[in-house]
């Protein structure tokens, strides 16, 4: 009764500021430099002192004697409230200084650590969870400077976790997403073995149509391709459509069995452009969500999804170009071979080698043999994932 | 593949609060260094011999042995809330929160965590949420006296004194003690029906004091109030017996304050509040008390500090402070444009008489007739009896 009556006093008949003392925040500052990413991390004393005790003798005063004594736990307990991942994994967090500092609400310590990731990141993830379990209003505040250029975000526990790709200005943002663009292409399995299947025809085609031609209806399904991806990832950057990761990753394993299917068994026709530009717009989702919504404007966000994309169609085509010098190559090596096998059996002999007569072009041994063969597998593992992650998708929350 | 997909925050609010970021994570706003003295002290906390602290630390201890246990959950979880409320202090508002977190999220958890999360909603001003907890509890139990006394206070502070009434007549037909009396005077006070509030109010505290000391200032505190509000001298003895009870009252201390500027006696505010300004409201009472007892570089730094603080809280997007601050803004920063668009933006979530004052003020200040119209229209429809409030209108309508 006496405090709800104390509740009741306080919060009726005209409440006086009912923040008095401050709520619990942390100011969390991420520096990304040329050679290095640094944190800057401060944290209430007040809040430390609950979560690990800094008030040794418990009279009241937290002196600096008293955080220097702890600075281990303060270290351990905050960096392990906090993941970073960049660069293909998480981020080791090093606790490198322990200062003071006074703000708005109180003493704070600040914790000063170096952020070392599996290589150097394009992108950073932070998920945070600091005091969210004792104090679930406490926020933290995020800075993350990039370049000099900051973006900021206030995470709680509805929203934990902040994304961020990095590109300074116009130009230095065109090369670093360029780079974006050319490491996501080639760790990402799904869109290289999908480019794989979808230009097999034309690669087995080389001989019997001509380098040129077989170059041209690659080239074509390359750049469809590209356009549609291109218009998804814009979008999604912009935040105009947004897709679960799940969802497109099961709809890019499910592109690639039917783009399988139709090596083994053509059903597609002439509508693999269509194809190429349809499954297009689904990885360009699977592209976007390693993007992420960029916090840029005007030039900057034309540049970086510039970059972005072209960076994907580079990859593509340096890559579908050595598979076509490849084909080239293989054909060319086995043109004479076969001209003169041809030419051999045009006078009837006996000792044309028997290997050479395998070889020999009655039959597209390509067309027969090697594609489907290939399309199989790539058909088996693709409908796998699909279906894995289509499960994945449904026993999810 | 695993980024998470933020949509940006498309409210302005949400962007001055990222701007806000910016600037207090800047570096120009931090100078972190390390102390050379070990002694230095950075922080004040309670401390241990405190007797709250101490209960709080033995149930947190007995609740950590029996996780999920609700009995637990509830005596520690509104041992943190009482501390919070006495402190104005929302850290320990956030501590009871995170302490009924098992429930927080339940549509109908047991009466008396439903009782207790109204009241850590309240005290963080989401009135609506709290209503509907306490609307619910109340069709369970009708008798439930808690659930009726807080939904009294969040029905008369923002501005349903019909509702408020009615609460405050089932309390004193459970359990008619001084609460309920209070509880009735209070509104009617504001509803026409001052000088009977007063005079039965003041007849209930003499004749039948309560030996609760938090009870016995609420109750002192309203009767102070409605005297201040009539012009009657009485209020000043009203207030002085109300922290005989309970010194370390913060909204006696608040009201009060409020009193002296009023009556230009700003050297009894400074006095009053001596060592009492990490609380907000409270400095900004020393701020104007400075401010009126010539002393411009102690208003300064007070006012500086309130900037700070008030701007803290706006980076988290919190909006608790909207009256203090449009008074801030219109007393210290001289910035009435401002101050009435915080003032607007408290009127939607709280209408008490100081609301109003706080409006019409700098409604007055910007000569914005549809705020100033508002205002004394309001004053108009519940027939406040409010000398100053009238004092202002009138000012206005010359």
């Amino acid at each position: 009764m006496r405090t709800l009556l104390a509740a009741l006093f306080f919060f009726a008949v005209g409440v006086p500021s009912a923040c008095a003392h401050l709520s619990s925040d942390s100011y969390l500052r991420i520096d990304v430099g040329d050679r290095a990413i640094t944190g800057q991390w401060d944290i209430a004393l007040r809040d430390l002192d609950v979560a690990v005790g800094i008030d040794a003798d418990g009279n009241g005063d937290i002196t600096w004697g008293e955080v220097k004594a702890k600075r281990r736990e303060i270290g351990a307990y905050a960096l392990s409230h906090l993941t970073i991942s960049g660069g293909g994994g998480d981020c080791v967090l090093n606790p490198t200084a322990l200062l003071a500092d006074q703000h708005a609400d109180g003493g704070y310590a600040v914790l000063r650590f170096d952020v070392a990731c599996p290589a150097r990141p394009t992108a950073l993830t932070l998920r945070y969870r600091l005091l969210f379990d004792l104090d679930p209003t406490h926020r933290g505040l995020v800075t993350v400077n990039d370049q000099g250029v900051a973006h900021t975000a206030i995470l709680g526990p509805e929203r934990p976790a902040y994304s961020i790709a990095f590109g300074g200005g116009a130009t230095s943002g065109f090369f670093s997403f360029l780079r974006l663009g050319i490491e996501h292409i080639v760790s990402g399995r799904d869109h290289l073995l999908f480019l794989a299947v979808l230009l097999m025809p034309a690669l087995g085609a080389v001989r019997r149509r001509g380098i040129w031609a077989s170059l041209v209806e690659a080239g074509a399904l390359l750049s469809l391709f590209t356009a549609a991806h291109a218009v998804t990832v814009t979008l999604a950057a912009l935040s105009v459509i947004e897709v679960p990761a799940r969802m497109s990753e099961a709809a890019i394993a499910f592109s690639i069995a039917v783009t399988a299917a139709d090596n083994i068994r053509p059903f597609l026709g002439g509508r693999r452009g269509v194809i190429a530009f349809g499954f297009g717009l689904i990885h360009g989702l699977g592209f976007a969500s390693a993007l992420g919504p960029l916090a840029l404007r005007g030039w900057a966000l034309i540049a970086a999804l510039a970059g972005f994309n072209l960076g994907i169609e580079l990859v593509q085509l340096t890559l579908a170009l050595i598979a076509f010098a490849v084909a080239f190559v293989i054909a060319t090596l086995r043109a004479p071979v076969i001209a003169s096998a041809a030419k051999q059996s045009r006078v009837p002999s006996t000792d044309t080698p028997g290997l050479l007569r395998r070889f020999a072009p009655r039959n597209d041994g390509w067309k027969v043999g090697i594609l489907p063969l290939t399309s199989l597998v790539i058909f088996g593992f693709s409908a796998y994932w699909f279906v894995d992650r289509s499960f994945l998708l449904v026993t999810l929350p | 593949m695993g980024f998470a997909v933020i949509r940006p925050h498309a409210t302005l609010s949400a962007l001055i609060a990222l701007v806000a970021v910016g600037a207090l994570s800047s570096p120009a706003g931090a100078a972190p260094t390390i102390p050379t003295d070990d002694n230095l002290v950075l922080q004040r906390v309670l401390p241990n011999a405190d007797p709250r602290i101490r209960a709080i630390r033995d149930k947190a201890a007995a609740l950590a042995q029996h996780p999920g246990d609700a009995d637990l959950a509830l005596d520690l979880a509104s041992h943190q809330l009482s501390v919070g409320v006495a402190e104005a202090d929302p850290r320990f508002v956030g501590y009871a929160q995170g302490t009924l977190s098992p429930w927080w999220r339940e549509p109908e958890p047991p009466v008396p965590l439903r009782v207790l999360r109204a009241r850590i909603l309240q005290a963080q001003h989401d009135f609506a949420a709290a209503r509907r907890d306490l609307e619910a509890v109340l069709t369970i139990d009708p008798n439930h006296v808690d659930a009726h006394l807080v939904l009294a206070g969040i029905s008369e502070t923002t501005g349903d004194l019909a509702t408020a009434r009615t609460a405050c007549d089932d309390l004193a037909r459970i359990r008619p003690t001084l609460a309920a009396t209070a509880c009735a005077a209070s509104v009617d006070s504001v509803s026409g029906h001052a000088a009977q509030a007063y005079d039965t109010l003041e007849i209930a505290t003499a004749r039948a004091p309560s030996r609760d000391p938090t009870l016995q200032c609420w109750a002192l505190t309203i009767l102070a109030e409605i005297a201040e509000r009539r012009g009657d001298p009485a209020a000043d003895g009203h207030f002085k017996d109300a922290l005989a009870a309970s010194p370390a009252d913060v909204y006696t201390l608040t009201a009060y304050a409020d009193y002296l500027l009023e009556q230009k006696r700003p050297g009894e505010v400074t006095a009053l509040l001596a060592g009492k300004n990490r609380i907000d409201a409270l400095l900004l009472r020393l701020a104007l008390a400075a401010r009126d007892s010539g002393d411009p570089r102690a208003a300064a730094a007070y006012g500086e500090e309130l900037a700070a603080r008030y701007a803290a809280a706006r980076a988290r997007g919190e909006q608790l402070h909207l009256r203090d601050e449009s008074r801030f803004e219109l007393e210290l920063r001289h910035q009435p444009g401002r101050a009435l668009e915080l003032a607007k933006q408290n009127w939607e979530v709280q209408r008490t008489p100081i609301d109003a004052r706080t409006y019409l003020a700098a409604a007055l200040a910007t000569k914005d007739a549809a705020a100033i119209k508002l205002v004394a229209d309001w004053v108009a429809g519940t027939g406040l009896e409010d000398r100053r409030l009238h004092e202002m209108i009138a000012k206005a309508t010359l």
